[in-house]
């Protein structure tokens, strides 16, 4: 038993050797205190915030935002980039599309869609899609792409029609590389929503991030971002569970 | 599929929009705060001629362009010594997999009050969300290096230097390309997103774009919005000149 924990703490050493370094420093008084608490503190004002209102009225507001974007760029960039590997016209109107896009910092638009949609939810949601939307075409395309043909053949060979191909072959072998693009979305989503909230916003966790940060108080600014680090990281663990649950197989 | 057709096809389909869009604001269809291609390109042409623009390009590039060198340096050395090496392998991974998740432009409002709003924090917001792709890319094409390789490299009596040079870093640079071309990608959007939230002085496009969207003026943000697109695509393109010289002998190219 004392073993595994110590095999445990062996393998996440390198978490405890930053946080017991952050403690010396904070300890030892190189920086004003005021600027790097120690890492104790910040827990208990995390905490202390994660009972309040304050983080759940605004974390609901990011998550909505963020989930809602995330969803629309799957369900509009996964068939996009199923249809592309499949219809050669799709192909070709998309990819110049995608090679002109890809590489152009979308989040410049910002300002624009805040003309456009105005400065609540919709050209948040409308951000998040724009960059969540390219890593799931491009996925999606390049998983479909590569399903071995053989498995098409012999589907169509046991008498598979369209419908049936697609479900039950198609998909499931597409699956893998769809998720891979899900999971370079889903932290993407989070960022661009913190960020829009950061530079314009009455609410959501990034407007609750700057509202800490104006205030000086830099324990608060520092609970705020371990909360929302550990939203991202249990939005990620979700996202292991849900892939473990359909991709088994993989 | 065949190149000329696919820029054929990009030729048109950009004039399409572009004069669709002009056509709707030359009858103003389009409210007046979308602008039009033709005074965008009016406003481009008078902010270079105004000549503060060099300034503005310049800061952001050195912004982003140093952001994207530490990444490079560290993020590739990093990569290899963790993939190659158990022991660095197993101290760096839980790091790398509890912090990538994480959204980095949340420290941002910390690294201000500890460095001042300087170029040191913009850099510094820069190589932080830039430096997981590329790290756990180059990890995993070490990882993904076949056995045999090193195994025949061994046994011509290669030492573990040699191996790491003559073998793996080769083996490993497609991979590293593909995780530089994310990096860029992320460090264009940082470089935007942390000179628009620090305070609008002194140079880079981030603070033009504020300042025209403060003003009001929305023909200088898509002027601004559009050179921070050139110089994405530019410096995306340049990344990919330089991956097919470097790797002339690699049969999928990006």
């Amino acid at each position: 038993m004392f073993k595994r924990i110590w095999n445990k703490v062996l393998d996440y050493q390198s978490i405890f050797i930053l946080l017991i370094l952050w403690e010396v420093i904070a300890a030892l008084g190189i920086m004003p205190e005021r600027l790097f608490p120690s890492m104790f503190v910040v827990f208990g004002v995390a905490y202390d915030l994660a009972l309040s209102p304050l983080l759940w009225d605004n974390l609901s507001v990011t998550m909505v935002r963020v989930l809602s974007g995330f969803t629309i760029s799957a369900v509009i960039g996964v068939p996009i980039g199923i249809m592309m590997s499949r219809f050669n016209l799709m192909n070709q109107l998309m990819q110049p599309m995608l090679s002109i896009g890809y590489p152009i910092p979308r989040v410049a638009l910002y300002p624009i869609l805040v003309f456009m949609l105005g400065i609540g939810s919709g050209s948040k949601i409308f951000l998040i899609v724009l960059e969540c939307l390219f890593p799931i075409i491009i996925n999606t395309y390049y998983g479909a792409l590569r399903v071995n043909h053989i498995y098409l053949w012999a589907s169509q060979n046991m008498g598979a029609n369209h419908y049936k191909m697609f479900w039950r072959v198609l998909l499931p072998a597409t699956a893998p590389a769809i998720f891979t693009g899900l999971r370079i979305a889903l932290p993407l989503a989070l960022i661009i929503s913190i960020l829009t909230e950061m530079i314009s916003s009455t609410e959501g966790m990034g407007y609750l991030l700057s509202f800490m940060s104006s205030s000086l108080v830099q324990v608060n600014v520092l609970a705020t971002v371990l909360l929302i680090a550990i939203v991202g990281y249990l939005m990620s663990i979700i996202l292991d569970v849900i892939q473990k649950k359909f991709v088994f197989w993989h | 599929m065949d190149k000329k057709l696919l820029r054929m096809i990009a030729g048109i389909e950009l004039i399409a929009i572009f004069s669709i869009w002009q056509i709707f604001s030359s009858f103003s269809w389009f409210p007046t705060y979308l602008s039009s291609p033709l005074a965008i390109v009016k406003s481009m042409g008078e902010l270079w001629a105004a000549g503060d623009l060099v300034n503005h390009i310049g800061s952001s590039l050195f912004r982003s362009l140093m952001g994207f060198l530490l990444v490079v340096i560290v993020g590739v050395t990093l990569g290899i010594l963790a993939g190659y090496y158990r022991r660095v392998g197993t101290f760096f991974n839980p790091i790398v997999n509890t912090l990538n998740p994480i959204p980095k432009i949340a420290l941002l409002p910390i690294l201000m009050v500890w460095f001042g709003i300087s170029d040191t924090t913009r850099i510094l917001i820069i190589f932080l969300t830039a430096f997981f792709p590329c790290f756990v890319a180059t990890r995993d094409g070490v990882h993904s290096v076949k056995q045999v390789f090193l195994w025949s490299g061994q046994n011509m009596g290669a030492n573990a230097f040699q191996l790491l040079t003559k073998i793996v870093f080769p083996v490993t640079l497609p991979k590293i390309f593909d995780g530089l071309r994310v990096s860029l990608g992320l460090t264009f959007v940082m470089m935007f997103s942390s000179e628009i939230i620090g305070a609008a002085n002194g140079f880079g496009l981030g603070f033009l774009i504020l300042n025209a969207d403060l003003g009001g003026r929305t023909d200088y943000m898509f002027a601004g919005v559009a050179f921070i697109g050139l110089l994405g695509f530019i410096f995306d393109k340049l990344l990919l000149m330089i991956r097919s010289r470097v790797l002339w002998w690699d049969v999928n190219k990006a």
